[in-house]
């Protein structure tokens, strides 16, 4: 009976192995494999491997089509950034490093920010001079301005307090009067001119507009 | 395995002389000599220019930002030079510094969208000018070219979709062809996290780009 028992666990053992490597390896085992190639393999998918065509040609189908992936990657790479993108490069390159290095070589000091200082004498002395004839120009100018007219004010003060001023003879009406006359005429060249103009599209319009007249009469 | 061994001494060697252009200029800025430092380190310029742009490419896709980005990295390490360190490649050393500024951009890119609402397009096409310049003169047929083109933005809605960790380790290591141990010193993180980053990030590919045409044998029944 026991020897039965053995004899059929081995036999159940000896197919479960037979079956384990009958059967193709899964998508994940490939993988693992062609992961795995540059360090430690698992053996028994290995050995499976081994003595499986079918699995083999899916192994180098796999590695084939990474192999595909990568010349198609180098030919992204070819059409997208051509030869004079990488000279270009290059010489960009080229200059940040020469002026890196030629900021590192020779520092630059910037000085903090301060009020100027003051001028030094003789520093710029045509600057100077034309600042000082501008004033001195400006002072003369006035003062000759200042002179003039003191000579004239004081050459008009004797006719005018001497002489008594010769009446002028009156041409029109007073000046008040003059205005109020031309006020009216002004106002009567509007009224007539309003009134007279009939141009069609503001007939309506004047009909409804009040009279300067009539205003004046309902004011009185 | 030849292949790959000859891959290695290549490399080791360029590390080398990575590291002696690194200790010239170290050298000269320790002497104070900073121009004739910017002009040694010229060369170094030349040797990692095109791998750097297109690392900060795949991370930034517009081209005003990649120039930008690489310009930083390069001023950065001619900067910080003498902070470099022998036992770590130059070209790791440069790689960290690149592609933390790209995910610096990127962090502040995602805070301006979320205020500003974009104006155009931003997938990183040139103006019409440069678009036009940059075009050869004999082209393959108009379907080619537009099933190229397909597939190139396929590709990059793809890897964009990606999270930016996965993003960075799926460049390095796929793009670039960087092992497990130089991305984990790139991105400071360890071998066995750049593994399930890539992990996940080959079947996220997978699962968005689908297996019609870029992983096209047929599968076992």
């Amino acid at each position: 009976m026991r020897t039965w028992f053995h004899w059929k666990v081995g036999k159940l053992l000896a197919f479960a192995w037979k079956r384990r490597e009958s059967r193709h390896l899964t998508e994940r085992e490939l993988v693992r494999i062609l992961v795995a190639a540059d360090g430690g393999n698992p053996a028994a998918a290995n050995a499976h491997l081994a003595g499986c065509a079918p699995c083999t040609a899916r192994v180098r189908a796999l590695q084939s089509g990474l192999d595909r992936i990568a010349a198609t990657a180098e030919d992204t790479f070819e059409e997208a950034v051509p030869a004079w993108r990488l000279v270009r490069q290059r010489r960009r390159i080229l200059r940040r490093i020469q002026l890196s290095a030629g900021r590192r070589g020779a520092a630059r000091i910037l000085r903090f920010p301060t009020p100027a200082p003051p001028a030094v004498a003789g520093a710029r002395p045509i600057r100077k001079w034309l600042s000082v004839a501008a004033a001195a120009g400006l002072l003369v100018t006035v003062g000759i301005g200042q002179a003039i007219d003191d000579r004239r004010q004081s050459a008009a003060r004797p006719s005018s307090a001497g002489a008594v001023a010769p009446s002028q003879p009156s041409i029109g009406p007073p000046v008040g009067q003059a205005q109020t006359v031309a006020d009216e005429q002004f106002m009567r060249e509007l009224e007539e001119a309003l009134t007279s103009s009939r141009v069609t599209p503001l007939v309506a319009l004047d009909e409804m507009t009040p009279r300067v007249r009539d205003v004046a009469i309902d004011i009185r | 395995m030849a292949a790959q061994d000859v891959a290695s001494a290549g490399r080791q060697e360029r590390a080398a002389v990575d590291s002696q252009i690194a200790e010239e200029v170290s050298a000269l800025l320790d002497r104070g000599d900073r121009i004739a430092a910017g002009e040694y380190f010229a060369e170094i310029i030349e040797r990692h220019q095109r791998r750097a742009t297109r690392i900060a490419y795949y991370y930034l896709r517009d081209p005003a930002e990649v120039d930008e980005a690489v310009q930083d990295a390069f001023l950065k390490a001619f900067v910080n030079i003498q902070s470099f360190r022998e036992r770590l490649y130059f070209e790791l050393w440069f790689t960290r510094i690149l592609v933390n500024g790209c995910l610096d951009r990127l962090k502040s890119r995602a805070r301006r969208n979320r205020w500003i609402v974009p104006a155009g397009d931003a997938s990183g096409t040139c103006e019409p000018r440069e678009e036009l310049e940059r075009r050869p003169a004999l082209e393959p047929s108009p379907e080619t070219t537009l099933l190229h083109a397909e597939r190139r933005a396929e590709l990059l809605a793809a890897v964009d979709l990606l999270p930016a960790r996965q993003r960075a380790v799926v460049v390095l290591s796929q793009f670039e062809g960087h092992s497990t141990r130089d991305v984990a010193a790139m991105l400071d993180l360890t071998e066995a996290t750049v593994r399930v980053h890539l992990f996940r990030a080959i079947r996220s590919l997978r699962r968005i780009l689908g297996t019609e045409h870029w992983f096209s044998e047929k599968p076992a029944p």
